[in-house]
Parts: structure tokens; C-alpha cells; sequence
């Protein structure tokens, strides 16, 4: 299992065009991350929380910009973060179950950043110094999320974030694999209703 | 007397605003708030923050307005995909899923999250909602109204004559017929993003020379009673998911600009990208000044109002003033479609038999900022922060320093300005600081100008044509005459001036400034980093301060330094 799981892992570096997507994925996730933080500094009534969610927030956009340029270099053209939104998570999930939310997403990112720093290692070493000072930040973030997490003091934050995690990460999978359908299904529609553009007929350009 | 809320959402720049009885209460863009450039979203952040500021609940609304009629747009877009069969396809699965996800239940999502029932939301016309929000926030009456933008439900351009139900309409120019699609071609063309980078075109014309005016005349046909056609093959249209031009205008004007290559414009191919913009802002300029004409044709009326993204093209509306047939000019200062919101409200106001009230509208109608709070996170994040008795004298001190200083007070501005509220400042001067500011602080392309701001009374010594209805919201362009303005001078010597009047956010530091250190004006831009939204908030400016390093910061009379 270990070595099918390693194989995978692996496969998932090394298909073509796969390292410079997976590191703009990164990035998308780290800047997406950092325009949470920093509504949920907005949003604390906390002024030593705010405090430490913009410093947060300044360490993902950071991490972004640094992912940005390594997927720049391995694609060796110039590539742009697309403008997104994101899920509001504070407002949704008040402050216990967001702090608990980002813990979760930050110790997930620790051990991937681990795996990442062993897999480049000895391929990319310029690369695994990239990633080994974003882990560096990921640990750290990791450390006083948990602490500020034990300070709010909800028992249910956890569960509740884990709950939201599943689902988040359930919904994108479900999107992934509806996607192909979704075409599929509106290709046909846009086929059956071909008769109908004959009907269509552009009014006159000029006032009306 | 009723309270209505107006909301704006699902295209770009999503709003909402509030008018009770007849009063503009709060307006407020959800980008500022969600930190995500021209956030396109249903506004909850933005509906929560305008109740508050009013006052109110969800349930107290006696109406809530969306901007635009859905099932019309709708109609439109599945239309438009069949009528280009088989070429819309993969438009056709895009609009759909688009639009079957969230864009068709607007309404019942407004109705669940402001908890009303959802036969109290409705929705007015996209264009009507623009032409309300100017009609019914300018200084004088005997207006027509011009809405001019990408594309609303099917129209594109109209014009308006006020009405004792608001605006009614004259006539309609209708989509792919379109400035706004024209403009948003050129944008990408150069490798700007679309709805955002019309502002650097705007900015880079001026460095060029129209030379490809002949060759865009072909793609837009300018006709004499003011109406225009767009070429289809010059223009992407609305099928192009990748980009708004077309294959003609690659033909005509060669290959469009590699979007991530630094700006030189010393080079000889920037320097042909900067006369594309130019030659694209001369036919704009053509164009709306041709639709005034008609307008003032149709109506008759002795003064103009603007709305619509194109009612942002500052240099445009100087020539409408300048050249058209009007005796005053007004352009709403959120005329994209964020502006729509509180027209809709206006609208909805009107609809329940209030009068509004053109006398409550002021840009600073956002959100307000809690120094207090804010001291205590500057404190926890190792930041200097002091009470100062007399912010404006102190900045003003600062200033004359050479200090780059980032400006909070009050209530966050409407639209896309900075109009005192959420400000950067500099001395206007010193052209070193300008370039400072543009680099280093703002982080933006070296040919981005930079802004005036000067009390009212000094506007006509140091500008022709100032002060004028546009100037107090910096939607036109004035040629400079005074001295002490080379940093806020761009290169075809005029500036986009904001003329301050007492008791404006800017006023007491002008006055300051003047007495103090005999400077009688401020370079002034909105304080954000290029590609992010304006400051809203206390921690907004925090996070600003500790990115981007200007000097100071001053939030109301908290000062903050490292």
C-alpha cells in the first residue's frame, strides 16, 4: 500500500505540466488563505487575535508570491494567480470553529510541505528550500492556532470544522467527477435546441 | 416612508445600499469588506454592514431591489449562445451552469439571507437602475441621464429623462453594440484584466499617439445620430471565454501584449501598445461625446448626468463638459455597476412613494473604523500608536516632510475614488515621491497618474476648468495652470483634481498644509496595493501599513508608526 501511495505520489510530480499546476494550486490555496485571515481580523472583537491573524495572513501571501515564482520557473513562462473568491469561513463558522478549520488546514499542510521537502530533496534542491522555509511558517502557524484554539475553549469547534473540512473536500470531489457529466448533458441540450437558432435573428444595430 | 434595500451582485462589483424614506442612509461595495478585487458575490457582508449602519434588521425592510431583471439577462445569454450555433457551445454549458447555480435564484437567496419575504424582493432594469443613481444624487435637476457600460439585460447605452416614477427611457443602443465591450477589448488586448484595467488604458494613452485610429474606425462605425456598431469579427463579443477581442483586430493592430512583461515604455513595442491605447481612448471619447449630442437632441434638457462603467472615463467626460452642449455635467461617483445598487434603491424608494433626497448623498457612505480597536491590534503587532490632538496639523507636518502618509477617517467611500477617506499622501511637488509611491508602495505600472486634491477655492488658479460638478468625486480630467503640481501632473499635462470643499474629509489637512508649510495642494491616491480593494477598516489599514511600509498612518486621531 505504502509503495503504491509513494508511486502515486510521485506520478502526481512527474506527469508533464503537473509540477508548475500543482504549485499554482499552492499558491492559489496560500492566497486564499490569506484573505480569510484577514477578514477574520476584521471580524474578532480580539485585538491580540486580529493581531495574529494579519500576521498569519501576511505569511500566506508571502508563501503565494514565493509559489508563484517557483511555478513560473518550472513552467519558464510567467503565470498569474486567477482572481477568486473564498468561503467567508469566520462569518460562517464564528471564531472557535474557523481557528479550529485553520489548524486543521495547517497541519495537513505541514506533513504535505514535509513530503514535498523529501520528494525534492535530492531533484530540486532550490525547490525543497522553497518549500522548507513555507514548512518553517506552517509549523509555526500550526503551533498558535492550536494554542489560541485550547484559549477560546469550544469542545465542539473541532468536530465542527472537521465536518466542514469533509464536506468541502467531498463537494470538490463530487464536482471533479459531475464536471464531465455537466458537459455531456448540456453538449446534447445545446444540440437538441440547434433547431432554435434558426429562430434567432439579431435586431437591427442603432437606437431602438 | 419606507426602507429599501438596493443590492448589486453576480457580474462584478457587488453592492448594497440603503435608503430610508427618501434618505441615502449607507452604501457599501462587498469587495472592501470580502478583500477580493471587484468581488462579484452576493453582497452579505455589504447588506449586514449597510443595516447596521442604519439601524435596522433584515426583517424591517419594507423592500429589497436587485439591480437588474435575472430572467430577462437570461434570455439574452441563452439566445445569444443559440444564435451562434455551433460556436456557443462551450459558452452555452458556462452560462448555464452560471446561471443555474446561483445567478437565477438571486432573489430567493436576498429574501433568505435579509429574512423578508420573498414577495418583498424584486427588481428593477439594469439600466434604470443607473440612470437613477445619477438622476437622483446630482446637484441640479434639468438633466438627461446617459448610461453607458458593457451590457445590461440587452441594451448597452440609453438615455433617460427624469420621470415622476424615475428615469423613463428615450431610447437604447443594445449589446454586442457596446463601449464598454469596445473598451474591455482594448483592455485585454493590452493584457489588462477586463473590468479592472480600464483605468491603465485610460492612463497609458496619454503616453501614446492615435496612429491606429483609421484602423479601429473600422471596427467602430460612428454614426452621425450618435448611435455605433461594433465589428463582430474585431471583437471577441460574449462567446469568447478566453478573450473580448477578435480575430480583426489582432489582424489590424498585430499580436496582443504579453500581460506578465514588464512596462518600458522607452521600448519601441510598448510604445506601440501606448498608441493603441491612445488611438482606442480618441474613439471613445468620439463616441460618448456623439451619444451626448444625441441626448441633448432627444431631451433637450440644459444639463447631463452619467452613469455606467464608461461614466468612469474621466478624460472622456472632460470633453463631454468642454465640447458638448451642456451647461453642467455630473457623473455618479460609483457609476459601474456597484452605483446600480443604490440606484436600485432609489428606484424601490420611489416605487413606495418616497421622494429621494438628492441632498443626502454623500460619497463617504461605508463603513466606519474603530480607532480605539484599532490601537490595540497596532499594539500587539509591535506598532507605535499615539493619540494625536490635531491629526490634520500633524500630518500636514509630515507631509511637508516628504513623509508618505496613509489617511483613515470617518465613513469608507462609495465607488472606486479614494476621496479622502481611505487615503495615500504625498507632497504633489515632488516628482520622486510620485514614483516612490507608484513602485514601491503601491507596487503599480510606472505610467499609472497620480491625483490632485486642493480646497475649492484654489481650484481655478491651479486648473482650467475647475472646480465643476465632477471634480468633489474625481471623475474628470483638468489641464494643470498653477505651480507646485509636477507630481501629480501626468505626462499630457492634466490631472484628475479632486476639489475639496469645507468641511470635506481632506479640508482640514489642506488648510493645514497651507498655513503651516504654504502648500495648497496634496498628491492623493486610494490607499491600496495594486490589484486589491481600498481599505475599509481599522485592520484593513493595519495590514496595509505593515505590507506595503508608508511612513505613517493616521486612523481618525490615532497616529501609527514602526
Amino acid at each position: 500500500m505504502r509503495a503504491l501511495a509513494d508511486f502515486v505520489y510521485t506520478l502526481s510530480w512527474r506527469l508533464p505540466g503537473r509540477t508548475w499546476r500543482r504549485l499554482l494550486a499552492f499558491a492559489e490555496a496560500e492566497a486564499e488563505s490569506a484573505l480569510e485571515l484577514r477578514c477574520a481580523a476584521a471580524l474578532t472583537t480580539d485585538a491580540a487575535r486580529a493581531a495574529r491573524y494579519l500576521e498569519h495572513a501576511a505569511d500566506e501571501a508571502r508563501h503565494a508570491q514565493i509559489l508563484l515564482r517557483r511555478a513560473e520557473l518550472a513552467k519558464q513562462a510567467p503565470s498569474m494567480l486567477p482572481r477568486r473568491g473564498h468561503a467567508h469561513l469566520f462569518a460562517r463558522l464564528g471564531e472557535a470553529a474557523f481557528l479550529a478549520f485553520v489548524h486543521l488546514g495547517e497541519r495537513r499542510g505541514r506533513r504535505q510541505f514535509e513530503a514535498h521537502v523529501r520528494f525534492f530533496e535530492k531533484r530540486d534542491p532550490a525547490l525543497a528550500n522553497a518549500l522548507r522555509s513555507i514548512l518553517a511558517d506552517e509549523r509555526r502557524h500550526e503551533a498558535y492556532t492550536a494554542e489560541l484554539l485550547t484559549a477560546v475553549g469550544e469542545p465542539r469547534a473541532t468536530r465542527r470544522a472537521r465536518w466542514l473540512d469533509r464536506g468541502m473536500r467531498w463537494r470538490r470531489a463530487g464536482g471533479a467527477l459531475t464536471e464531465p457529466l455537466f458537459a455531456l448533458t448540456m453538449g446534447l441540450l445545446y444540440l437538441l435546441s440547434a433547431p432554435l437558432a434558426a429562430l434567432v435573428r439579431r435586431g437591427p444595430a442603432g437606437w431602438r | 416612508m419606507a426602507a429599501v434595500l438596493g443590492i448589486s451582485a453576480h457580474y462584478h462589483d457587488a453592492a448594497a445600499a440603503l435608503v430610508v424614506d427618501g434618505r441615502i442612509v449607507a452604501a457599501q461595495q462587498e469587495e472592501r469588506l470580502s478583500r477580493v478585487k471587484n468581488d462579484p458575490s452576493l453582497p452579505r457582508q455589504a447588506i449586514d454592514a449597510c443595516l447596521a449602519l442604519g439601524g435596522l434588521r433584515g426583517p424591517d425592510l419594507d423592500r429589497v431591489v436587485f439591480y437588474e431583471n435575472p430572467y430577462r439577462k437570461l434570455e439574452r445569454i441563452l439566445v445569444g449562445a443559440l444564435g451562434a450555433f455551433p460556436r456557443g457551445a462551450r459558452f452555452f454549458r458556462r452560462a448555464l451552469r452560471d446561471q443555474l447555480g446561483d445567478k437565477l435564484w438571486v432573489l430567493d437567496e436576498l429574501a433568505a439571507h435579509c429574512g423578508v419575504p420573498r414577495a418583498r424582493v424584486d427588481f428593477v432594469a439594469h439600466h434604470a437602475s443607473h440612470a437613477a443613481s445619477a438622476l437622483d444624487t446630482a446637484p441640479f435637476g434639468e438633466a438627461v441621464a446617459l448610461t453607458i457600460d458593457g451590457v445590461g439585460e440587452a441594451e448597452s447605452t440609453a438615455i433617460w429623462r427624469p420621470g415622476p416614477g424615475g428615469p423613463e427611457a428615450l431610447t437604447a443602443l443594445e449589446h454586442p453594440h457596446s463601449l464598454g465591450l469596445f473598451y474591455a477589448a482594448i483592455t485585454a488586448f493590452l493584457g489588462f484584466r477586463v473590468n479592472e484595467g480600464e483605468y491603465k488604458v485610460m492612463g497609458l494613452a496619454a503616453f501614446g499617439e492615435p496612429r491606429f485610429r483609421e484602423a479601429l474606425d473600422r471596427m467602430v462605425t460612428l454614426h452621425d445620430d450618435g448611435a455605433f456598431t461594433l465589428r463582430p469579427d474585431a471583437f471577441g463579443d460574449h462567446l469568447r471565454l478566453d478573450r473580448a477581442y477578435g480575430d480583426a483586430m489582432v489582424r489590424a493592430l498585430g499580436p496582443p501584449r504579453d500581460p506578465h512583461r514588464p512596462w518600458d515604455l522607452e521600448a519601441t513595442a510598448d510604445r506601440h501598445y501606448a498608441d493603441v491605447a491612445a488611438s482606442a481612448q480618441d474613439l471613445l471619447e468620439d463616441a460618448v461625446l456623439g451619444l451626448a449630442r444625441a441626448a441633448h437632441r432627444r431631451s433637450g434638457a440644459r444639463h447631463l448626468v452619467l452613469a455606467g462603467g464608461v461614466a468612469l472615463n474621466c478624460r472622456a467626460n472632460a470633453r463631454v463638459l468642454a465640447e458638448g452642449p451642456f451647461g453642467r455635467v455630473y457623473v455618479h461617483p460609483a457609476a459601474g455597476d456597484a452605483g446600480g445598487a443604490l440606484g436600485a434603491a432609489l428606484l424601490g424608494a420611489r416605487q413606495l412613494g418616497d421622494t429621494p433626497d438628492p441632498g443626502s448623498f454623500t460619497p463617504a457612505l461605508g463603513v466606519r473604523v474603530d480607532p480605539g480597536h484599532t490601537a490595540a491590534v497596532a499594539a500587539h503587532l509591535g506598532l507605535r500608536g499615539e493619540r494625536v490632538a490635531d491629526p490634520a496639523a500633524d500630518a500636514a507636518a509630515r507631509l511637508a516632510e516628504g513623509a508618505i502618509v496613509a489617511w483613515v477617517q470617518g465613513r469608507a467611500e462609495w465607488g472606486p475614488r479614494a476621496l479622502g477617506q481611505r487615503s495615500l499622501l504625498t507632497r504633489a511637488d515632488d516628482e520622486s515621491l510620485r514614483d516612490v509611491l507608484n513602485r514601491r508602495i503601491k507596487g503599480r505600472e510606472p505610467f499609472r497618474p497620480f491625483a490632485p486634491a486642493v480646497r475649492t477655492a484654489h481650484a481655478a488658479a491651479l486648473f482650467e476648468g475647475a472646480p465643476n460638478d465632477m471634480t468633489p468625486t474625481m471623475t474628470t480630467v483638468c489641464r494643470v495652470a498653477g505651480e507646485g503640481l509636477a507630481g501629480a501632473t501626468h505626462v499630457d499635462g492634466t490631472a484628475r483634481v479632486q476639489t475639496v470643499e469645507p468641511g470635506g474629509a481632506l479640508d482640514p489637512l489642506l488648510e493645514a498644509l497651507e498655513r503651516d508649510h504654504g502648500l495648497r495642494a496634496v498628491l492623493h491616491t486610494s490607499l491600496n496595493a495594486a490589484g486589491e480593494p481600498l481599505v475599509a477598516r481599522g485592520t484593513d489599514a493595519l495590514d496595509f501599513f505593515v505590507r506595503r511600509k508608508p511612513d505613517v498612518l493616521y486612523v481618525e486621531d490615532l497616529r501609527i508608526t514602526r
